[in-house]
């Protein structure tokens, strides 16, 4: 899954139209919590950003992510196999009814391609989420130095 | 007891002596048993082979440059934004608490590129200091790369039909331990987490440290 910032003219409407159905809608039936990107050292080209998404609504699918931080967001799943990890693109994020699903370190994660600048902790990234179905969710993204504990402990830098 | 009572009797002694020296002549052939760890400690330690890279900071690094420390070694490249960050904030973990629980252990943590193409020796001084000042970055060749692999029983490679700009390296997840001899020692396997890993060394720094 692969939506870039200049976006298709035909896939800029339909988000036009998603967009609008969900602000005419009551409440959204995704959630986005506990999103976070790791901190990138200086001159990387790629990160990561991690949250658990929950889905209050019928069945969804996540299809496709971007952000004006990076060139275009692919979800990726680290996959460990016989002792050997690699990256899978993910075409599409199943979410079934009532489902809350996690990425996590290790695990699926929307990778940033192509980062306009390093990412660094205490700034703050916009990434908009495509849902099948509910359409598009924008959250507010805190850049997180995960060198220091996880996030929930982010104020306890430990210096390295 | 009658004929063959006797004779069943005999050959249930005969056999147990046999099992019992096949028994004794097996525990003398194998090795005693190594430490328990997250991975695996080898029977006895496996030198490197000749070696011809480069560090991060542009020296020149041969197989005897390993000698007189401890170094873990991690195959990775600066590209990948999950896996490979995680397993070096965990090896910084390591390190720190390592300078606590075996503080006479000379250490060095490596950050071997898989993907030499694109990770330049600047790009992976400003990527592996990041982690920590200390950590060391090492690429070259793709030869030598593969001839450090083998030696320490790693594999990468680029899986077909990608991107020539932006493609993906599939890698080993484990941590390769060099001893102080510069032969390789232990294998973590992954997941890595810091405390187990820390815990792993010092049994292995315990009884292996003093009989190189």
């Amino acid at each position: 899954m692969i939506v870039t910032n200049l976006g298709r003219p035909a896939l800029g409407v339909l988000l036009a139209g998603l967009a609008c159905a969900q602000a005419v809608g009551a409440e959204p039936s995704i959630h986005i919590v506990d999103a976070w990107a790791r901190a990138t050292p200086p001159g990387v080209e790629n990160g990561a950003v991690y949250c658990k998404i929950q889905n209050h609504g019928g069945a969804d699918r996540l299809v496709g992510a971007r952000t004006s931080a990076a060139r275009a967001v692919e979800i990726h799943e680290s996959v460990a196999r016989n002792g050997v990890v690699e990256m899978r693109l993910v075409d599409a994020l199943p979410l079934d009814t009532g489902a809350s699903v996690e990425l996590a370190p290790g695990g699926t994660h929307a990778m940033l391609v192509g980062l306009a600048a390093p990412l660094v902790a205490g700034a703050k990234i916009e990434l908009t989420l495509v849902f099948a179905t509910a359409g598009v969710v924008t959250v507010q993204v805190p850049v997180v130095d995960a060198r220091a504990p996880p996030p929930a402990h982010e104020h306890e830098h430990r210096g390295q | 007891m009658n004929r063959s009572d006797a004779v069943a009797i005999g050959a249930a002694a005969a056999l147990a002596v046999a099992v019992g020296i096949g028994a004794g002549l097996w525990r003398r052939a194998a090795p005693a048993p190594p430490p328990e760890i997250g991975g695996y400690v080898l029977p006895s330690p496996k030198p490197l082979g000749a070696l011809a890279l480069v560090d991060d900071r542009g020296a020149k690094i041969a197989a005897q440059d390993f000698a007189g420390r401890w170094s873990f070694l991690y195959f990775g490249y600066t590209y990948c934004p999950d896996v490979c960050p995680l397993t070096l904030v965990e090896l910084a973990e390591v390190k720190k608490k390592l300078a606590e629980r075996t503080p006479s252990a000379a250490l060095s943590v490596y950050f071997v590129s898989v993907d030499p193409q694109r990770d330049s020796t600047e790009r992976l001084h400003e990527y592996v200091t990041y982690f920590d000042p200390d950590f060391h970055g090492l690429t070259g060749d793709i030869a030598q790369i593969t001839a450090l692999a083998n030696a320490v029983g790693a594999v990468f490679f680029v899986p077909p039909g990608q991107d020539e700009k932006t493609y993906l390296v599939s890698h080993s997840s484990s941590i390769a331990l060099l001893e102080p001899s510069g032969a390789v020692r232990a294998v973590f396997t992954a997941p890595h987490d810091a405390e187990q890993v820390a815990a792993d060394f010092a049994k292995i720094y315990a009884r292996y440290a003093s009989r190189p």
